[in-house]
């Protein structure tokens, strides 16, 4: 389990690093990720997935961390963003970003927001295996991830201030 | 016109509609800017959430957690032996040449994999999902290349009741992906971790045969936020 435990660390450490505002807390998260799976290799079943095994075992003790320590940083009352707005914003979040805004605004989101986004967005599974592995309906899921989404618009432009206006750009 | 509910629309450009709703939504979006613009958006903040944590996978690993790591196998290992179980764990980057190989070339999406949700699932990996991370239907992208013609392919593994299948599609004009090879191989669990697209691994050569060039990172991250669309600002 060494073998497979050291190659999946690069994946490992992007989830971790999706889910933690501090990269230091990421790379616990990993190590303890890894203590856990070692310990717990009876509970790993031959012929499933080890990846998505591993990443259950982060998505709970990244939960039971957060809940220890109840971070209320990053909720910034921002639960009522409604819906997207139309046409002018876009090309900001298109030109205007940097990936770091990018970071900074998924970790500006409530865990479960974010959670949903990271396993979608980032693990890749479908609406319905996300929904399963968060142990809610579907439509909470979805509604998670359209929140996370609208808000993540929102958030990044406000981190981009003003829109600037591009000339020569045309939608289909 | 009444305005075209948010979770559709996220749902539209995530490809989690059935066909039927998907050609709804498209009639309904052929005459509504603002919601196509809401699809974008969707779009666009999936592909920002990959692409922030992308340069993850590209850093080296802290030789203090990598050591850490292999510190607690060893020191677990002595105390508690490896399940005899541990043979059969399925190693998906690990696979060497085996017994059954075949090369098909020229198949169409499909026709290989069962019903059709199958090459609607495969679609939907190659379409979203970044190389290096696992999509809908366990579809693991490897790589995006472009092709001579300046196409868009991508190489691609996909792990299946111990054997795994290894393939490259390419994207038509009309947006559907046709498979371009497909090869299916045993899981040789006996031998160690080789990575894909490494030596041993023949859809690379083949690539190069083809004339098929990857692109990268940023490139493949572009093309996936602009829908595949080459005129689509980088």
């Amino acid at each position: 389990m060494e073998r497979e435990l050291v190659a999946m660390l690069p994946r490992l450490r992007r989830m971790a690093r999706a889910l933690c505002r501090d990269p230091e807390d990421a790379d616990e998260l990993v190590q303890d990720v890894c203590e856990r799976a070692l310990r717990g290799r009876a509970g790993f079943t031959a012929g499933t997935r080890f990846d998505s095994w591993l990443y259950r075992i982060m998505q709970n003790r990244w939960i039971d961390r957060c809940r220890s320590r109840k971070e209320e940083k990053g909720r910034l009352g921002l639960d009522q963003v409604a819906e997207l707005p139309g046409a002018d914003g876009r090309r900001q979040t298109e030109d205007h970003l940097t990936l770091a805004a990018v970071r900074r605004a998924i970790h500006d989101l409530p865990e479960d927001q974010r959670l949903a986004l990271v396993l979608v967005t980032i693990e890749g599974l479908s609406y319905r295996e996300a929904a399963e592995r968060m142990a809610v309906p579907l439509g909470t899921l979805m509604s998670r991830l359209g929140r996370a989404r609208r808000k993540l618009v929102s958030l990044l432009r406000d981190s981009c201030g003003r829109a600037v206006p591009q000339a020569g750009r045309s939608g289909p | 016109m009444t305005r075209i509910d948010d979770d559709l629309l996220m749902a539209y450009a995530d490809g989690e509609l059935s066909p039927e709703e998907t050609a709804r939504i498209e009639k309904l979006l052929a005459r509504d800017a603002e919601a196509r613009e809401r699809v974008r958006l969707y779009r666009e903040t999936a592909a920002l959430a990959r692409a922030a944590f992308a340069s993850t996978l590209e850093e080296r690993v802290p030789e203090a957690l990598e050591e850490r790591v292999r510190e607690m196998a060893r020191d677990d290992g002595r105390v508690v032996p490896f399940p005899a179980a541990r043979r059969r764990v399925l190693r998906r980057l690990a696979l060497p040449l085996a017994a059954s190989l075949a090369l098909l070339i020229g198949f169409a999406a499909g026709s290989r994999m069962q019903p059709e949700s199958e090459s609607a699932l495969l679609a939907r990996a190659l379409e979203r999902t970044p190389s290096g991370a696992i999509g809908p239907g366990e579809v693991l992208p490897l790589a995006t290349l472009e092709s001579a013609d300046g196409g868009w392919c991508r190489r691609f593994e996909r792990p299946r009741d111990g054997r795994v299948a290894q393939g490259i599609a390419c994207r038509e004009p009309d947006g559907r992906w046709r498979l371009v090879a497909l090869l299916e191989r045993k899981t040789n669990t006996a031998a160690g971790y080789r990575p894909a697209g490494g030596p041993g691994d023949p859809l690379s050569p083949l690539a190069e045969r083809l004339g098929m060039q990857p692109v990268d990172e940023e490139t493949e991250a572009a093309l996936i936020l602009g829908g595949w669309n080459p005129a689509a600002p980088r």
